[in-house]
């Protein structure tokens, strides 16, 4: 009879001498240095993993692999060796990363070492390839290694099973010795043996979506933690590699509550204050719609120059207007927005019509107000449509605005967006109609032609969990700024845009 | 004939600089190993040697100390080869070679080195 295991009773008896009962050891997490990736990953890649990073040609592999391996270096002390087989050239490799900022050639080659494993795979088979790894591991006491071409490998290998076999003895040999592996092949494919033997699968795109090229990294599989699923953007610039998470799901759990208490901050417009019930509630997001040139950067550099006045910090964040512009514009009409922003209690951040990426945008802003730990932070952007028009995926806009201003919320900051309508139109037609939803205050600004006349109107159309004054207001904008008036009480049907003057069946004109 | 040693691990270049040197006259002894590359040193006592720094097994920097405590090859002019440039890798060697390299760098600095020019 074969013996039964009983592992329960084992751990109490050894309880019961009162000893601590056995228990591996944690393993230990190992930071990559890309940014947002080990938030990605939870913690970073674990410290004697293999894991295999896929990606077509040009997808960044090689830029990842070497940003984590030089971080390793500088961070850690670690050492790294990098086999290639019938990929670029190390020559040319060393040229690429040299233009990257975290390259450092006094690291190669006593502490990066680059080697070619193409010969040793072409003569003596992958026998003679895991003879070169191991004896260049242990000479090179490498704490990670990474092998680019791994496709070469599969290739040469006699079978499948041979292939198998050989990720096999190196994940083995990366665990005993603690030697972080990466393994870089430009297959695609999640159905090839060597996916299944890793302790985890990241995979780098390199799409057309539409015009625009797009890189993205996909976490398929990642053993011990959990992870960040989905498409994530990819950027290399001149500090290497960075990963942007998506918004949603990076805060798809915000805080029950912020930390400020509720306040009503005024809007630098008297009247629309009244209408507001004392202004806009803080902590909360506002969408200020309307046709271009009906006001709505005037109203929001008006909602940041009030809180400057009483010394509360202040954020424009727009796509189409360069601050000098936006200075001398709002100057013509008496608001003093350069005073602010020389005393430093206005940043002007301007993000030109470029191509731009969702999540990036989004963190930019995250991090700038993250870095001000002023109280009663105010945020104006100016035209969510620039968020849109970054976005790869536009189906992705109403979970993306949910979470984005929920982030907002949470860092308790009172935030003023636009959203542009059409210029002529008597239906109103929100091109993000998930914008209404996600704020808490709706305003609108509209022309209205009464009379052979255009006049400016406003109205609030939503304020959740708030009184506000229901009337529709005229306003102006003069050489001494924004002045809302009466009600437009002597009209009707004006929100089509084409008003009627009360008993006139034929309208205003 | 003049006998090169060229030790690179990388086979393309390995396969670039021998065949530049083949049609210069010169006769080449490949290897893609700096262990190997020592024992053909040994064996070979080629007129000099070009030698990557990042191999496997010995790298360049360990081959050129290996062969200058060795008398029977310390005579050996070695050049070494690589794409970082570094003081360190220019002391104790016949010449150094900063890849890239223009062909006509990398003939005139043999040349130079084996007499032939």
């Amino acid at each position: 009879m074969r013996p039964t295991k009983k592992p329960q009773r084992q751990k109490k008896a050894a309880g019961a001498t009162g000893q601590p009962a056995p228990s591996a050891q944690p393993a230990r997490r190992l930071e990559t240095g890309v940014p947002r990736l080990d938030y990605i990953l939870k913690g970073g890649l674990f410290t004697g993993a293999t894991y295999l990073l896929m990606g077509p040609p040009g997808s960044g592999k090689t830029v990842l692999a070497n940003h984590v391996c030089y971080f390793h270096v500088g961070k850690s002390g670690g050492r790294c060796v990098y086999v290639t087989l019938l990929v670029e050239s190390h020559t040319r490799m060393l040229a690429h990363l040299s233009a990257l900022e975290f390259f450092r050639a006094e690291y190669v080659p006593d502490r990066m070492f680059y080697v070619s494993g193409y010969s040793a795979l072409r003569e003596q088979g992958l026998e003679g390839l895991l003879a070169l790894i191991r004896r260049t591991l242990r000479e090179k006491q490498a704490t990670m290694l990474v092998i680019d071409g791994l496709e070469s490998i599969s290739e040469a290998a006699p079978d499948v099973q041979a292939f198998r076999e050989f990720v096999h003895d190196l994940s083995g040999l990366a665990g005993l010795t603690e030697c972080t592996t990466l393994l870089l092949t430009s297959r695609r494919d999640r159905g090839h043996p060597e996916t299944g033997l890793v302790d985890g699968v990241l995979e780098l795109s390199d799409s057309m979506i539409g015009p625009r090229a797009i890189r993205e990294l996909l976490v398929h599989k990642f053993r011990g933690s959990d992870y960040l699923r989905g498409r994530h953007e990819v950027e290399i610039q001149a500090q290497g590699m960075s990963i942007h998470p998506r918004t949603e799901i990076q805060f798809d759990k915000p805080p029950a509550s912020a930390a400020e208490d509720r306040v009503r901050m005024r809007t630098g417009v008297a009247t629309l204050d009244q209408m507001l019930g004392g202004g806009v509630p803080s902590g909360s997001a506002l969408a200020l719609l309307g046709a271009p040139g009906t006001g709505k950067t005037m109203l929001g550099l008006s909602f940041l120059i009030e809180g400057a006045k009483r010394g509360e910090h202040g954020y424009y964040f727009g796509f189409y207007e360069p601050p000098p512009r936006l200075c001398e514009k709002v100057s013509k009409v008496g608001m003093d927005l350069e005073r602010w922003v020389d005393k430093g209690l206005i940043q002007l951040t301007w993000q030109p019509p470029l191509e731009h990426m969702l999540d990036a945008l989004a963190e930019q802003l995250l991090e700038l107000l993250k870095r001000d730990d002023g109280k009663r932070r105010r945020l104006f952007i100016d035209g969510i449509e620039g968020f849109r028009a970054a976005s790869a995926y536009p189906e992705r806009m109403p979970r993306f605005l949910s979470a984005f201003t929920n982030q907002l919320r949470t860092l308790d900051v009172t935030t003023l967006i636009t959203e542009e309508l059409d210029l002529f139109s008597p239906t109103i037609r929100m091109p993000n109609p998930e914008l209404a939803n996600v704020v808490e205050s709706v305003i609108l600004l509209r022309y209205v032609e009464l009379r052979s006349q255009l006049h400016r109107l406003l109205s609030i159309m939503k304020m959740r969990e708030s009184k506000y004054d229901t009337s529709i207001r005229e306003f102006e904008i003069t050489d001494r700024g924004i002045a809302v008036a009466s009600s437009f009480e002597s009209a009707e049907s004006i929100l089509t845009g084409l008003g009627r003057v009360q008993g006139d069946k034929r309208g205003g004109r | 004939m003049k006998t090169i040693l060229v030790a690179d691990d990388e086979r393309d270049l390995l396969t670039a600089v021998s065949g530049v040197l083949q049609d210069e006259g010169y006769e080449v002894i490949e290897c893609a190993d700096g262990k190997q590359a020592l024992e053909l040193l040994v064996q070979r006592r080629p007129d000099a040697a070009l030698v990557d720094v990042m191999m496997p097994f010995m790298t360049g920097i360990e081959l050129v100390a290996a062969a200058r405590k060795d008398s029977r090859i310390d005579g050996v002019p070695i050049v070494l080869m690589s794409a970082v440039d570094d003081p360190k890798l220019k002391s104790g060697v016949a010449g150094f070679l900063k890849k890239p390299f223009a062909l006509s760098r990398l003939l005139a600095m043999v040349g130079d080195i084996v007499g032939r020019r």
